[in-house]
C-alpha cells in the first residue's frame, strides 16, 4: 500500500472538511527530514464539519485501524463525534491518525488554528498546518521515546529556519 | 573532531546539511521527496529479507 498523504488532503479539502494537520507530517512541511508514514490530523468537531470528514472517510474507505487488522465500521458523525481522544485509521491512501485530543497546551482545532500556517501541497490542495513551535511544544509534552527521537531534528529544524529569517 | 564525527552534524547530532537541503525545495517539492522516501521504506521493509551471513571464516 502507497502512503499519499497529498491525496488524503485533496479529499478533505475537496468535501470542505476543517482541519489541522499536525505531527510528522506537518513537520515534513516545515522542512524536517524526518519521514513519517501517517498523517495526524485534527478536524474541527462541530456537527457539520464532522458530517463533511465522514463523507471524506468514505471516499477514503476508511476502516478502524488495529493491531489485529482493519475493522470496518459505520464511520459517520456521530461514531466521531463519541472518540474522546483519537481515532486511528487505514485508508486506500494510506494510514490517518484523527487526533482530537493532541498533547500539550492547546485545546482543540480552535487552540491549534491560532499560530497554524497555510500550506500549499499541490495545485488546489492548500491545508492549514500547525506551526513547528507548537508540534515541538506537543511532542515535548508527549515525551514518548519517539518523540526524543524526533525532538532534536524539529529543533535543529526551528534554528534553521530563525538563522535563514535573520539573514 | 573525532574521525567518527559527521562534520555536518550540529551539538545535537542533527545533519544540517540535509535540512538545508529540504528548505530549499518548495513545500510540494519536499514533501513530495519526504512521501517517496517514506514509501520507500514501507516497500523495503515489506520486501526485504535476509538471505544468509557473510561469513568469511
Amino acid at each position: 500500500m502507497k502512503f499519499d498523504p497529498v491525496g488524503i488532503c485533496r479529499i478533505l479539502t475537496e468535501e470542505k472538511v476543517r482541519f489541522v494537520v499536525l505531527g510528522g507530517f506537518a513537520a515534513v512541511v516545515h522542512g524536517s527530514p524526518v519521514p513519517t508514514e501517517d498523517i495526524d490530523v485534527l478536524p474541527s468537531r462541530d456537527r457539520e464539519n464532522l458530517e463533511r470528514l465522514a463523507r471524506a472517510l468514505k471516499r477514503l474507505n476508511a476502516a478502524i485501524r488495529t493491531s489485529d487488522g482493519p475493522v470496518r465500521t459505520k464511520l459517520d458523525a456521530g461514531f466521531i463525534a463519541n472518540m474522546p481522544n483519537m481515532l486511528n485509521l487505514v485508508t486506500d491512501l494510506g494510514d490517518v491518525d484523527l487526533v482530537f485530543s493532541p498533547a500539550g497546551g492547546l485545546v482543540g482545532y480552535e487552540g491549534w488554528s491560532v499560530r497554524a500556517e497555510f500550506a500549499e501541497l499541490e495545485p488546489g490542495v492548500v491545508i492549514s498546518v500547525a506551526a513547528l513551535d507548537d508540534i515541538i511544544e506537543s511532542k515535548t509534552a508527549a515525551n514518548r521515546l519517539k518523540d526524543q527521537k524526533a525532538l532534536p531534528y524539529l529543533e535543529s529544524l526551528r534554528d534553521e529556519l530563525r538563522r535563514q529569517s535573520e539573514q | 573532531m573525532a574521525e567518527w564525527q559527521n562534520p555536518n552534524e550540529d551539538w545535537r547530532g542533527v545533519d544540517v546539511s540535509q535540512i538545508r537541503a529540504l528548505l530549499r525545495l518548495s513545500v510540494e517539492e519536499r514533501v513530495k521527496h519526504m512521501v517517496d522516501v517514506a514509501n520507500v521504506f514501507m516497500s523495503v521493509r515489506q520486501q526485504a529479507r535476509l538471505v544468509g551471513r557473510n561469513d568469511s571464516r
